[in-house]
């Protein structure tokens, strides 16, 4: 399969109050075309930040970055503001993890979806009302021509999740980015708003770059995944790969705190400490404090990236 | 629960609320009766007569006459088109500048919201009237200068309240979403971010024509703005101070114009600002739903 959005090395730097936050540490990945890559980790390991940097959504100002974000043999970080915005939303689209929030109170849904279609595809103004009809009712708002004409407060929040979805869609784009797209809904929901995703990417090949906490949305819809510490990507695979044998002690650790049925007055597995502040440079593995297998070597030189099968790597020293 | 908007009528419904009404009829007359002045007035509102000076009000002068013999119906009248005008130009002018230029300063930030608020400082930094002082002082006297004048003294606080009105609703997440459609700033800022203001701002706004009719007739007062013997709300309450105890009336009369205009601009401001939100305008009357539930419950 061929890679739709390749990232190297990319970096980004926060500046805060509290000093300089080395946010992306040095990520790269390749999107394959119509996959769904799913992104796992802690709060504050970079993943909503890696995401954001793709469609350039990352404060500028109180940022530097570095690396490269090629799409189309575009680099996304060096284009000019003009074409950036032509590349949003027509080529890249986002959702985000907030339903409620999303979308602007003061206008009607209908008013929202056809506007984002003017925008972009230059529809007049009876055409845009047709194809919004149709891509409420492919993303299940029923009946859609009475529910065109309501405000984001008369919705639910799955409802409002598959609005923003069908606003993401409407310009056919090539990748959509998920950002923690079922955090804010609650469990039933979750898994509608999952299949519609997967229905989106079965019948559109949409590429998904999906952002997650939750192993149990990775094993449910994504195709590859890529398990993210401390601004890094510790460790990349198949799905199958990474839970029948994972390589990374994070990913193993994170795999054994996912909550099973059945054992009965167990307590819950968890990772002692918490992800190290990024204020830093950090030598060695940062993982090291808290893994279990770490030795001097781990303190001390940062481990490279190496591969343990076809297509799966992981940044470790030894292979577990 | 259906609702149909697409009837108009419904859609006006929630706007048509009873203190919105009687406050839009009261502003309705003043307005009415400026535009119409010179057919309604019993007298000619600048002819002297001082045989009639400071009479008290009886049939022939329904409020009496000032310290000139000067109708004081037929002044509050004709005033009312001066007031209302000066003090609409000094909220528009303000409005103007001061709303594209806070949306700016707090959407940009960084060295354009640096100068824009420095500039607002400086003018923050005189009392204001005495800028408006130096205005008239530099460009003459009259009306319309004293329109311009307090104008501009006007436009900070509008202004800044735009800013930090824009600063809490560009963080939020409906212009994240925005940007990753790829809207242009300008889009973004007038279609999205400005109609989140509005509620707050007609508040701003409507307050500010009370304080404009003030700040006016306190130039007037001094003789830098209406020039006499045109009719002023502001003026003519100047004017009568001296009489206070003897004729209150002079006074009191276009005190309570000033009033009643303020009051009923704030009242149908609220009653707008109910409006404009979607969610409280398509809830129907409170009472009315109990009414209903009432009866179901009982039926």
């Amino acid at each position: 399969m061929d890679n739709i959005l390749s990232v190297k090395d990319l970096k980004i730097d926060v500046i805060s109050e509290r000093g300089v936050v080395h946010a992306v540490r040095g990520v790269t990945f390749d999107l394959r075309q119509t996959e769904i890559h799913g992104f796992v980790g802690e709060s504050g390991c970079g993943k909503t930040m890696t995401a954001k940097s793709i469609l350039r959504l990352h404060d500028e100002e109180k940022s530097l970055s570095s690396g490269e974000i090629l799409y189309n043999g575009m680099d996304i970080l060096s284009l000019k503001k003009k074409e950036l915005r032509e590349i949003r939303g027509s080529e890249i689209a986002m959702i985000f993890q907030d339903p409620m929030q999303s979308l602007n109170p003061l206008l009607t849904i209908g008013e929202q979806i056809t506007e984002m279609l003017r925008f972009h595809e230059k529809l007049n103004k009876k055409d845009a009302y047709i194809k919004a009809i149709s891509l409420l009712e492919d993303v299940g708002i029923k009946p859609a021509k009475s529910r065109f004409k309501q405000y984001p407060f008369e919705f639910s929040g799955g409802m409002l999740q598959r609005i923003m979805i069908a606003i993401a869609i409407s310009c056919d784009p090539k990748i959509l980015i998920a950002d923690e797209p079922t955090t804010a809904l609650d469990v039933t929901i979750q898994a509608q708003i999952l299949q519609l995703l997967k229905k989106l990417n079965k019948e559109k090949g949409m590429t998904i770059y999906i952002i997650t906490h939750n192993f149990g949305v990775v094993a449910e819809i994504c195709d590859r995944v890529s398990v993210m510490y401390a601004g890094k990507i510790v460790e990349t695979g198949d799905v199958g790969q990474i839970f029948k044998n994972p390589c990374h002690p994070y990913t193993k650790s994170l795999l054994e705190s996912i909550p099973k049925s059945g054992y009965h007055g167990q307590t819950l597995q968890s990772i002692p400490g918490s992800p190290p502040q990024l204020f830093e440079e950090m030598t060695g593995c940062p993982f090291a404090p808290r893994c279990s297998y770490a030795n001097k070597l781990c303190y001390e030189k940062e481990p490279l990236a190496a591969e343990s099968e076809k297509d799966h790597f992981y940044t470790c020293h030894y292979n577990l | 629960m259906t609702i149909d908007t697409t009837s108009k009528r419904k859609k006006m419904g929630g706007l048509l609320t009873a203190p919105a009404v009687v406050t839009a009829s009261i502003l309705a007359i003043i307005i009415i009766a400026a535009v119409v002045a010179p057919l309604i007035v019993p007298y000619n509102p600048d002819k002297l007569n001082l045989y009639e000076s400071l009479m008290k009000p009886s049939a022939a002068h329904l409020f009496g006459t000032d310290k000139s013999g000067r109708d004081i119906l037929s002044r509050i009248i004709f005033g009312a088109r001066t007031t209302l005008l000066s003090s609409m130009g000094v909220v528009l002018i303000s409005m103007i500048v001061g709303i594209p230029l806070g949306l700016i300063s707090g959407y940009f930030g960084g060295k354009i919201d640096s100068f824009i608020m420095r500039l607002w400082d400086i003018i923050l930094a005189f009392p204001s009237l005495l800028l408006a002082f130096i205005f008239v002082a530099a460009f003459g006297k009259g009306l319309v200068n004293a329109i311009l004048a307090i104008g501009i003294v006007f436009i900070p606080m509008i202004s800044r309240l735009t800013r930090s009105l824009t600063l809490t609703e560009k963080n939020k997440l409906y212009v994240q979403s925005a940007k990753s459609i790829g809207y242009s700033n300008t889009r973004i800022l007038f279609r999205h971010i400005l109609p989140n203001c509005v509620p707050t701002l007609i508040t701003e706004i409507t307050l500010d024509l009370g304080y404009a009719i003030l700040d006016l007739a306190a130039l007037n007062f001094i003789g830098l703005g209406v020039q006499p013997p045109i009719a002023d709300w502001g003026a003519m309450m100047q004017e009568g101070l001296v009489y206070l105890s003897t004729n209150p009336l002079i006074s009191l009369v276009p005190g309570i114009a000033i009033v009643l205009t303020v009051v009923s601009l704030n009242v149908l401001s609220d009653s707008i600002q109910a409006y404009l939100d979607p969610s409280q305008r398509k809830l129907p009357p409170i009472k009315k739903l109990k009414k209903q539930m009432v009866g179901e419950l009982i039926g």
